[in-house]
């Protein structure tokens, strides 16, 4: 089959078609709209301000801002991933039907999260306020490379996820159970140094810690440790290779098998 | 002088796996693993060997009888099912409308559908919001195209489906059965629009139909597809008379 060679400006507009659509969706028929994407990171915030921050007293301090500098990026990882096998299945008709680059599906949807993460930084900045924290313009910077990084990622994770599913429906029983997993092998509720020092090198096989610790650090501290985004974006790189290989051997069947 | 060829298949063959992997359930796997037999591939074959060549502003009906390949064959000019051996070369930009507003999100207004469903098709954004009030317009929506489209009757969605195809310029334009969405009137008005792009020679046409009467009045080559291969083509009024005479008038 002979192809054309890549249009990708007709892909950056699909991708914008496709993330508008998502996010379109996403809050369809519901009053406040958009307005959720703010108000439910900030009501969880106050959530565990409540239960860590009054009733708990763990003994970290800005418990608080701890949590939520991790459990933020952590969501949009958590989300994404837990859709991602569904992507394809839930639009049948336009995978059977039309012929164009599929991966774009998954990608959107990866990108709709990052909005939706995006939205939740303010959120983050006025309980650091509260705490009297005031952010650094340099970590806006450090912010952007880390969103590069996570979206990377996150992406290619998707489009692996989504491809494999439908071969092999079980992933999406999988997924849920090895994000709960991953979860709490990632220091998100937890500071590093309470896991064990023998147990600590553990934690360099999960692919998500070093860009976790780096997501905290930059938003708790305003430093960005380079080892550990280094670390990230080689994780991120080789994802995003593993999904153009997954890609490539499984996306032509995706019409047959839907 | 003839046209420049648009659409070319040598010898094309498409089998189906059939799923008895692991996959389609462990206990009839573990059962065929114990005959023996869990390893072996089985397949059904769908298209035995079709050849066939297009020029372009030829307008093309594929008839047979149901599971004859005929939907395969049209998905594959589609560019969505991947030939198992042979040659397919396809030289225009493909518009296929395989199922009228395939691709549609129900939460989405008409309108949005449109975008989101021309820049699907292959468009760029600019063409579809340039032609987007031609193709309301066509739809005869009205004021519906900013409602979300689950609020609409299924004729309404054909009648969507078809505005955007007919009206984004297609070169390549397959159709499956399209004339069984909407009323009589819609139709009528489907089969002139065809015309009308029919006659300016740019656009070709592969239509997949059970109704004889539409392939009869827009195509004027028709193939007859049976158990995976061409038995017969030839300009459509020969092939529905034969097709008629063999099917003993059923169709």
């Amino acid at each position: 089959m002979k192809m054309p060679s890549i249009p990708w400006r007709h892909y950056v507009e699909l991708f914008w078609v496709l993330a508008h659509k998502e996010f379109r969706i996403r809050y369809k028929a519901s009053i406040l709209g958009y307005f959720w994407s703010v108000f439910s990171p900030l009501a969880q915030g106050c959530i565990f301000w409540l239960a860590f921050g009054v009733f708990m007293r763990f003994p970290q301090e800005n418990y608080l801002l701890f949590l939520l500098s991790a459990l933020y990026p952590w969501q949009w990882i958590s989300n994404s991933l837990s859709h991602a096998p569904k992507t394809f299945l839930a639009s049948p008709a336009l995978v059977k039907k039309i012929a164009f680059p599929r991966f774009l599906m998954p990608a959107a949807c990866a990108f709709q999260d990052m909005i939706h993460f995006l939205c939740s930084l303010p959120v983050f900045f006025l309980f650091s306020l509260f705490y009297g924290i005031v952010p650094t313009l340099s970590s806006i910077f450090f912010i952007l490379i880390l969103l590069g990084i996570s979206y990377l990622l996150v992406a290619s994770l998707c489009i692996i996820f989504s491809c494999i599913n439908i071969y092999v429906r079980d992933l999406e029983n999988v997924i849920p159970v090895l994000l709960q997993m991953l979860f709490f092998m990632t220091p998100v509720i937890y500071p590093l140094d309470i896991i064990p020092e023998n147990y600590r090198l553990l934690l360099h096989v999960n692919p998500f810690f070093a860009l976790i610790s780096s997501w905290r650090s930059v938003l708790l501290h305003h430093v960005m440790p380079w080892d550990l985004a280094l670390q990230a974006a080689v994780i991120a790189v080789l994802a995003a290779l593993a999904a153009r290989w997954v890609y490539e051997r499984l996306a032509w069947k995706l019409a047959e098998l839907l | 002088m003839s046209a420049p060829l648009v659409i070319e298949l040598e010898n094309v063959h498409k089998a189906y796996s059939i799923l008895n992997s692991a996959a389609s359930g462990y206990k009839q796997w573990l059962n065929r693993l114990l005959q023996g037999k869990a390893f072996e591939r089985q397949t059904h074959k769908v298209l035995k060997g079709i050849s066939f060549k297009v020029r372009q502003g030829e307008s093309i009906g594929i008839v047979g009888k149901n599971g004859a390949g005929k939907s395969t064959l049209l998905g594959m000019l589609a560019r969505v099912i991947k030939p198992t051996s042979g040659r397919l070369d396809i030289r225009r930009k493909v518009f296929a409308m395989l199922e009228l507003g395939s691709g549609f999100h129900h939460e989405l207004t008409g309108r949005e559908n449109v975008l989101l469903n021309g820049v699907i098709l292959g468009l760029r954004r600019r063409q579809v919001l340039e032609q987007m009030d031609s193709i309301i317009d066509f739809s005869e929506l009205g004021e519906f195209i900013d409602q979300p489209i689950r609020t609409y009757s299924s004729g309404m969605l054909g009648r969507l489906g078809f505005s955007i195809l007919i009206s984004l310029s297609p070169q390549i334009l397959l159709l499956d059965e399209v004339f069984a969405v909407g009323d009589h009137y819609f139709q009528e008005k489907c089969r002139q629009a065809l015309f009308r792009l029919k006659e300016r020679k740019e656009v070709t046409i592969v239509m997949v139909s059970h109704d004889m009467p539409s392939v009869l009045s827009l195509c004027d080559r028709a193939l007859w597809i049976e158990n995976g291969l061409i038995r017969m083509d030839a300009d459509a009024q020969s092939v529905a008379r034969e097709y008629c005479r063999h099917d003993g008038g059923a169709a």
